[in-house]
């Protein structure tokens, strides 16, 4: 018998499972030849081994895991019972109406904020590093096109308000005008849909709020990544720290001036940031 | 762990009160269907998948169809042949997954760059030489991965589970002389890639 009819066998001769006729012929086979008997011999152990290979732990918590994903199935299986009936919806006819009324408005605003494709000038920075290092600098694509302008608005320093929204429209109207509803949604769209305008104003924010301030407002040009003006309110204290964290951005022309002594506290003030983009 | 004594306890069992209940709505029957063969499944998927989340996934599948099918079981075979079968199934469609082959090419990767391991030559039964059993068991894995699905089921059931011929060929549903000759094929090609590997 050749050697590879023989090796077919062993399996059988190892396992016990071999008729009588080809025990015979094994036996005599390996006697004889060395291959078939190291074949034979490497088979057997590697059999041994599998056999003895230890059992790996299940997961302690396994019962319940598996029990917490039929529980939930069997949720599901029971709305399914009472929304249907032998395969027919039953729902009452204001709850189909409110359901689908919801999902076209869903639909409309997730294709409105959504579409559009991400380009060449949008940063994607993961959240944590939204960060300013010691030495105050910024990822260099964040930097502002352009001069940092800073003035104070005297005689608004006592219970400053937000300017209100009319007001930001006027001053930003210069490029989009104010006023339709599809033109408010495309700035949103805009807006949403760059991460990098989003990165700006949190850094912006950040440093306000670390100096213990807050923003008052915040004006916004279509298709421009920063801010045009921020009006914000600062503890005069913290007047210096501030500046010098706006100038991680870029640098304040005319310089920023220096707070008047006496100046009431908080000091309110408006950073113009003269972007290029 | 004794191998063969433990598929002999949980043959010596009979489920078909469990079952039975559970077919009454009794559902808590089948937390005791679980705890009985929660470890069998989990290994079977484990040895088959090699890879321990994988398993765990792959054996909460199994239970959770195991689950939505048990009304329909007819006891037309054992139940543990029956549990069996899904899990080879289940163990198979995942491999066939992309998300899976993704994970093997990793691991696969992973290995490679481990080559001393591959360095070592064919004295696997020498002791003095013997790697540490941790490694060899790996190594072993490494070498049942890399067969066919279908060649993994049988020597999985045959030489780790300790299934026989009958049983084997009841699971994949195939006649006794097939089982016995993709067994010796795959004991071959098995310890071919052992001794390449070893």
């Amino acid at each position: 018998m050749k050697c590879e009819q023989m090796k077919i066998l062993l399996s059988e001769y190892i396992d016990a499972t071999i008729e009588a006729e080809g025990l015979k012929l094994v036996e005599e086979h390996i006697k004889k030849c060395d291959n078939c008997r190291h074949e034979y011999v490497s088979m057997k152990n590697m059999i041994d081994e599998l056999k003895n290979m230890e059992s790996i732990s299940t997961p302690p918590d396994f019962v319940d895991k598996v029990i917490d994903r039929i529980e939930k199935r069997s949720l599901i299986d029971k709305l399914k019972e009472e929304l249907f009936f032998n395969g027919h919806l039953r729902i009452p006819m204001e709850l189909t109406a409110f359901v689908a009324t919801a999902f076209l408005v869903f639909v409309i605003l997730f294709n409105i904020m959504t579409d559009r494709k991400p380009n060449e000038n949008d940063i994607v920075l993961k959240p944590d590093e939204i960060k300013i290092s010691d030495n105050n600098e910024i990822d260099p694509r964040l930097r502002v096109k352009g001069p940092i302008h800073l003035e104070f608005l005297l005689g608004a320093s006592e219970g400053a308000k937000p300017i209100p929204s009319n007001d930001l429209t006027s001053v930003s109207s210069g490029k989009s005008s104010a006023g339709s509803l599809s033109e408010y949604m495309f700035g949103v769209k805009e807006e949403r849909a760059g991460r990098k305008e989003d990165l700006i104003i949190s850094h912006i924010d950040t440093i306000i709020s670390h100096v213990g301030g807050r923003v008052l407002s915040r004006e916004h040009n279509k298709g421009m990544f920063y801010p045009e003006y921020v009006t914000m309110e600062i503890p005069a204290d913290k007047y210096s720290i501030f500046l010098k964290r706006i100038e991680s951005f870029g640098s304040f022309e005319p310089p920023a001036p220096v707070l008047p002594e006496g100046y009431p506290n908080p000091v309110v003030l408006r950073v113009q940031f003269m972007s290029t983009d | 762990m004794n191998r063969e004594k433990n598929i002999g306890i949980i043959r010596g069992d009979d489920d078909s009160g469990l079952i039975k209940a559970f077919q009454s709505g009794n559902v808590n029957s089948f937390e005791t269907l679980i705890i009985k063969y929660k470890d069998r499944v989990f290994n079977l998927c484990y040895r088959f998948l090699g890879d321990y989340q994988e398993a765990e996934d792959a054996s909460q599948d199994v239970f959770v169809k195991v689950y939505n099918a048990l009304n329909k079981f007819r006891f037309k075979s054992s139940f543990y042949t029956w549990l069996y079968r899904i899990t080879v199934n289940t163990c198979k469609n995942r491999i066939n997954s992309l998300a899976f082959k993704k994970i093997r090419k990793n691991v696969q990767l992973e290995n490679n760059e481990n080559s001393e391991l591959m360095k070592i030559s064919d004295e696997r039964y020498n002791p003095a030489t013997q790697l540490e059993k941790k490694e060899r068991v790996k190594l072993i894995q490494r070498a049942i991965n890399e067969l066919s699905p279908g060649q993994r089921t049988i020597i999985i059931l045959r030489d780790i589970e300790g299934l026989s011929y009958e049983e084997i060929g009841s699971i994949i549903g195939k006649r006794l002389g097939t089982v016995k000759s993709r067994l010796s094929r795959a004991r071959l090609d098995l310890n071919e890639k052992l001794k390449r590997i070893l």
